[in-house]
């Protein structure tokens, strides 16, 4: 029993390791052709992308190990006989480590998943005993300039009376519009999802993938806004809310002046050329499914004889060391 | 974690001295709603943790203490504010709030400028322009 599960869990971490950093090294060829897509269709690829090493680990480690499906996609062939078998590590000590790594791991994701869930609900629970219901959005009465949305199910969109004060009725509707957007994608769960599928990789190395979701999410959203009130108007006020914060220097961290990711600009820029946005067709989101598809089930059966590879040879070396 | 996060008692009980200041545990109490009604002995350790934290004030008045609140709503709010700021420009909340525009000083001057022209030109191009 040991010996399978600890088998299955370095399976899957062996796996989820490996997609994830050939995703991060394929990626810089594929981002030209996903940021050209209209952001609503490229903001779903791109989390379909960081999310597919966790997944396509998870599901084709699971496959391995059910020998109904493995018989189909897994050549026969014979160790001491030839019954369908799944991988499986000899050493209890080597399927004990890959027990306890998985624990780990997924000690780590949970305790991220819960802090990160405390946090919210702190926010939440602060904002509304503090803030004032305004139909569907709260009000918090402080000078500085800001909205969001806040939370991940049921997200909630605040918005500060300085804001509002500075803001024209259009301009607020934009905004608004643009807030009800996030808060119907769930875009934060999104982000979450995406973040924590990568959590295998240490932060510098998937920043960059994850910066461009949240860049395109953002565009996303502006681009519904823009449906209703049009792309001009929503790039002006973009550009109006970034005046009104830049303005007030005061509200800046020291240290914000080293951040250079030009956000607004790459969103104005997208929707003064919104319509050189290539859509999707439903014939090619099928075939993009279809190709999931395969990619999993050729996965296998490498998967099955890369492992028993692996397993031979840390045997070997482990027989040898003694 | 954030600096100036405060638990739901903590408000209820800071909401209750904005609605009337100069108030006892006891007052105090009376009116924190029933749902979440407390113990007197909670209330008064939750005004100790807010006089440490420098929320609220208080003097003594016969055997009791009376309270009143040392930040306004919106100063209080004001903070959070900032805390949010400042997160949201580490990352470090980035999961759980996505902001309209981010307080990056990203955009100098000229660029603003430059995109502000970008926007009259493609509003021309439209025949939009006044």
């Amino acid at each position: 029993m040991i010996n399978s599960v600890g088998t299955f869990a370095s399976i899957w971490l062996g796996l989820w390791l490996a997609l994830s950093v050939l995703f991060v090294l394929v990626y810089p060829l594929l981002r030209p052709s996903l940021l050209k897509l209209h952001p609503r269709h490229g903001s779903t690829l791109l989390l379909a992308y960081w999310v597919l090493p966790f997944a396509a680990s998870l599901l084709s480690t699971l496959i391995l190990f059910m020998p109904p499906a493995e018989t189909l996609l897994v050549k026969a062939h014979c160790h001491v006989d030839c019954e369908s078998h799944a991988p499986l590590i000899d050493s209890p000590a080597l399927a004990l480590a890959g027990i306890v790594l998985a624990t780990l791991v997924v000690t780590m994701l949970f305790w991220r998943f819960v802090t990160t869930l405390r946090r919210s609900r702190q926010l939440h629970a602060q904002f509304d005993v503090l803030g004032r219901r305004r139909g569907t959005w709260y009000e918090m009465e402080a000078e500085c300039p800001l909205v969001f949305t806040l939370g991940w199910w049921r997200p909630r969109i605040y918005l500060s009376s300085g804001l509002r004060e500075a803001c024209t009725a259009q301009d607020l509707d934009i905004i608004l519009q643009h807030e009800r957007a996030h808060q119907e994608r769930r875009d934060n769960l999104r982000l979450l999802v995406a973040r924590l599928c990568f959590a295998i990789l240490p932060a510098p190395v998937s920043r960059h993938g994850l910066a461009d979701l949240q860049g395109v999410t953002e565009q996303a959203c502006d681009f519904r806004a823009a449906e209703r009130c049009g792309e001009l108007a929503v790039a002006e006020t973009l550009l109006k809310i970034k005046r009104l914060v830049l303005s007030r220097p005061a509200l800046l961290p020291r240290d914000a002046m080293a951040f250079a990711e030009r956000d607004v600009e790459t969103r104005i820029k997208a929707l003064l050329q919104a319509s050189a946005r290539i859509r999707l067709r439903r014939w090619q989101w099928l075939a993009l499914l279809a190709l999931g598809g395969v990619f999993l089930g050729t996965l296998v059966g490498p998967l099955h004889h890369g492992s028993e590879w692996v397993i031979s040879a840390l045997g070997d070396h482990a027989r040898l060391t003694h | 974690m954030l600096p100036n996060t405060l638990g739901e008692l903590e408000l209820g009980v800071l909401e209750a001295l904005w609605q009337e200041p100069h108030l006892d545990a006891k007052a105090i109490c009376q009116r924190i709603p029933a749902i979440r009604q407390p113990s007197l002995s909670t209330v008064q350790s939750t005004l100790e943790r807010l006089h440490r934290k420098e929320l609220v004030t208080r003097s003594k008045t016969g055997h009791a203490y009376s309270y009143a609140p040392r930040v306004s709503r919106s100063n209080l709010l004001g903070r959070l504010m900032g805390d949010i700021i400042h997160l949201l420009h580490d990352g470090r909340l980035e999961t759980i709030l996505s902001s309209f525009v981010t307080v990056a000083a990203d955009l100098d001057d000229k660029s603003l400028a430059d995109l502000e022209a970008l926007i009259a030109r493609k509003k021309q191009e439209q025949g939009r322009a006044p």
